[in-house]
């Protein structure tokens, strides 16, 4: 076919348009199109903005929360990243203005050309201008968080990870959309390709890699060097402070705190550390610490009073004060007695009947209805060994008695506990679960340790199981029942000394009394009671020296084994200091 | 409504109108897809639409039409290319049903037609700008002006895509 040929079959052609519009149609559909343009270029723009926006309020609410220089510096690092990020990438969509469609059209193509280069040049070095100045604040912010070398590296090798990640994904878009694009686009305006756009290496690859994690591991390094030689407290360490100071840091406690008992009196007390590694406030004295298991004791005295006031035996059984329970109730329970329960003698099993704890997580009720419904439980599930034939740990017997009492009184056994022991040793702090107020470090936070990394936590073990491990108290405050429990064996108080006693011996061939483990220590010329409690987060540990009238107690605000040595070592250093030993 | 705005309504109704034919071409030599043409169309007079206000000389309307038209085009296709690069690439009877559809009421396409769109569908995006203008009987001076190339850098394009486009079309023709 000719030219001229062609040219008649082509205008031979005849369209109908797509849709048949009206006039005021068309209109309104290219007025909606160009406000469509518009829409899509200003949410871009808005995405863009938000991004750094959500990020600065992040980073700059966190300004208010970190007392760290470190961190602070970190903060502000993210915040003028983020600055700059957003800035960026508006500057660089308005560096080659949007192509005319009316322009001839190699400008046109020139144009969109330009953007792609800008693209593959914003993608390329996304590494430096994103990445780089993010991961810095991070790792600052996070190594001024107080957190052990482990959890810091942990987190340096996180964000470079995840940078190399990112960092790879910008590569491929470049090498599967952009680069094809502009090779496109350049062979349309019949320029050769450009070969100056080749991979890079390996090799540079790798050292690029090594230059970046090198400076992301800058704030790691002077975190090492200054924030862990510098106590996040700002005062000055004495001596004697520093040999806590240096048992906090080498078993990685958030807190360290200890207080000593002698002759009736409190004559010695140390803290040191944070009450939150994210939000490092230096512990006081007066802190409060979760106690745990050191509950049982008390739990125990309170019965005690019960007895005294003939409320209650020692010899009381289960079913005498539950007898609705009888039938529902595995029947060798029946008989079980309050001492039996006291001294973990009871039978029942060290774990918890599993639907039974699941439901006082939910805790659906009151903290009484809570504990009976979960005592129904345990007694409906059969016993591990025969009652009173041998000790086994269990927070369900303590658990048991705290219902027996409210049973009782009608009341709770937190009123109960409050009224009758908290408030006549003058122990004003005590209170029950998370110390401090939700969300806010007006007191200590326990700890929980997950891969490595330290976070801060405020939770506790259900009411259901209050009785046997969910009091808090400033460690003055513990101090306080600890005189009580030792000038209680000498002379009438609260209790009778006999009743004390009773309470602090265990049965023939056992060790374990009311809540007390009774051991012989050399140091403490002979007898000691001693209790730790630990609700996964905290962990205390006190020691009695009835004959010496000597007391130690050591808390830190984490569990595990570092916390258990490090108050171990607390403990040691003060029975070292006071009884010489 | 003010009088400007009235004037520009006009003026744009007016445009489409005349251009209707020209633009619909384009699409077709741009838009392989059946579904993709409406939306090809309507991208192009709202191109028209905004640019329409900064055209002052008459004179030019016509080259400016394919200036927006094919630039559209061009942009279209690589924001459709993922797309399209799933779907089957356009065949002869899919351009057949295509034209088809479009000339309801009117007798059936010429087939070479079909044909001749096949093959201009093989050539590059820039071949096929200057093949259409060629087609569309455009001086050399009025398709450099449309392309933004010298007069006999157009010239040498279009001979280059005029000598594929034929051996495309006699290929096609022996299928």
């Amino acid at each position: 076919m000719n030219d001229d040929a062609l040219k008649q079959l082509w205008q031979s052609q005849k369209f109908n348009a797509p849709s048949a519009l009206t006039d005021a149609e068309q209109i309104a559909r290219a007025r909606r199109g160009v406000k469509q343009l518009e829409h899509t270029i200003f949410w871009r723009d808005i995405r863009e903005v938000a991004v750094g926006l959500v990020g600065m309020l992040w980073f700059g609410s966190e300004l208010f929360h970190s007392h760290s220089v470190m961190s602070l510096l970190g903060c502000w690092i993210l915040i003028l990243s983020f600055i700059f990020i957003s800035a960026t990438l508006l500057f660089n969509q308005r560096r080659v203005p949007a192509a005319d469609p009316a322009a001839p059209m190699e400008d046109f193509i020139r144009c969109d050309l330009r953007k792609a280069e800008v693209q593959i040049r914003l993608l390329r070095s996304v590494l430096w201008w994103y990445l780089l100045p993010i991961m810095v604040g991070v790792n600052l912010f996070f190594a001024g968080s107080g957190l052990d070398l482990f959890s810091d590296l942990s987190y340096l090798f996180l964000t470079v990870g995840l940078s190399v990640f990112l960092w790879w994904v910008n590569l491929w878009a470049v090498k599967q959309t952009l680069l094809p694009l502009k090779v496109e686009l350049e062979s349309l305006l019949g320029q050769p390709p450009d070969v100056t756009i080749t991979k890079p290496k390996l090799m540079k690859k790798l050292l690029l890699l090594i230059l970046f994690t090198g400076i992301c591991a800058v704030p790691l390094l002077w975190a090492t060097t200054v924030t862990n030689s510098l106590p996040v407290t700002d005062r000055k360490l004495s001596d004697e402070e520093q040999i806590f100071e240096g048992f906090r840091k080498q078993h990685q406690l958030p807190a360290l705190a200890v207080v000593v008992v002698k002759d009736g009196k409190i004559c010695d007390r140390v803290a040191v550390g944070i009450r939150n590694v994210n939000d490092p406030v230096p512990i006081t004295t007066n802190d409060l610490f979760h106690i745990g298991s050191c509950t049982k004791s008390m739990t125990a005295t309170l019965a005690a009073m019960f007895i005294e006031e003939g409320k209650l035996r020692w010899n009381t059984t289960i079913v005498e004060v539950f007898p609705e329970l009888k039938g529902k109730m595995d029947p060798r329970y029946e008989t079980v007695t309050v001492e039996q329960l006291l001294t973990q003698r009871s039978g029942v099993p060290g774990e918890p009947p599993p639907a039974a704890w699941a439901r006082a997580w939910k805790e659906v009720g009151t903290p009484v209805e809570q504990r009976y419904a979960f005592i129904s439980a345990v007694l409906a599930q059969p016993p591990a060994v025969a009652p009173g034939t041998k000790f086994i740990y269990s927070n369900q017997n303590y658990a048991l008695v705290g219902a027996m009492l409210e049973k009782i009184a009608g009341r709770s056994w937190e009123e109960l506990i409050t009224e009758k022991l908290f408030k006549p040793l003058h122990m004003d702090s005590a209170g029950f679960g998370v110390p401090g107020t939700k969300g806010k470090v007006n007191q200590p936070w326990g700890h929980a340790r997950k891969f490595s990394v330290t976070l801060p936590v405020q939770r506790d073990n259900p009411p259901a199981i209050s009785p046997a491990g969910r009091v808090h108290c400033s460690l003055d405050d513990l101090a306080r029942y600890v005189i009580f429990q030792m000038e209680g064996e000498r002379t009438n108080g609260l209790l009778k000394a006999e009743t004390v006693r009773k309470l602090h011996t265990p049965p023939a061939g056992g060790d374990y009394a009311c809540g007390w483990v009774c051991l012989e220590r050399d140091w403490a010329g002979g007898r000691t009671l001693m209790h730790n409690g630990s609700n996964t987060m905290w962990y205390v540990v006190m020691w009695l020296a009835p004959e010496k009238d000597f007391a130690v107690i050591a808390a830190t605000n984490i569990a595990g084994s570092g916390a258990e040595d490090g108050c171990d070592d607390a403990a040691s250093a003060m029975i070292g200091k006071w009884l010489g030993e | 409504m003010n009088s400007e705005a009235q004037a520009a309504e006009d003026r744009f109704l007016a445009v489409v109108a005349e251009n209707r034919l020209r633009i619909l071409k384009v699409c077709h030599v741009y838009a392989w897809q059946p579904e993709e043409l409406p939306d090809l169309y309507q991208e192009i007079l709202i191109q028209v639409w905004r640019s329409l206000p900064k055209l002052k000389n008459q004179a030019y309307t016509n080259t400016w039409l394919y200036r927006v038209a094919l630039n559209t085009a061009i942009s279209f296709g690589r924001k459709h290319k993922a797309r399209r690069e799933k779907t089957i690439s356009h065949d002869h009877a899919m351009i057949q049903q295509l034209l088809d559809a479009k000339t309801s009421g009117e007798p059936a396409a010429d087939p070479r037609v079909a044909v001749l769109y096949q093959a201009i569908a093989k050539l590059d995006d820039m071949e096929k700008a200057v093949v259409t203008l060629f087609l569309e009987d455009l001086s050399y001076e009025q398709i450099a002006e449309v392309t933004g190339m010298t007069v006999s850098h157009a010239g040498v394009t279009l001979h280059r895509a005029k000598k594929k486009l034929s051996a495309l079309m006699e290929g096609g023709g022996h299928e």
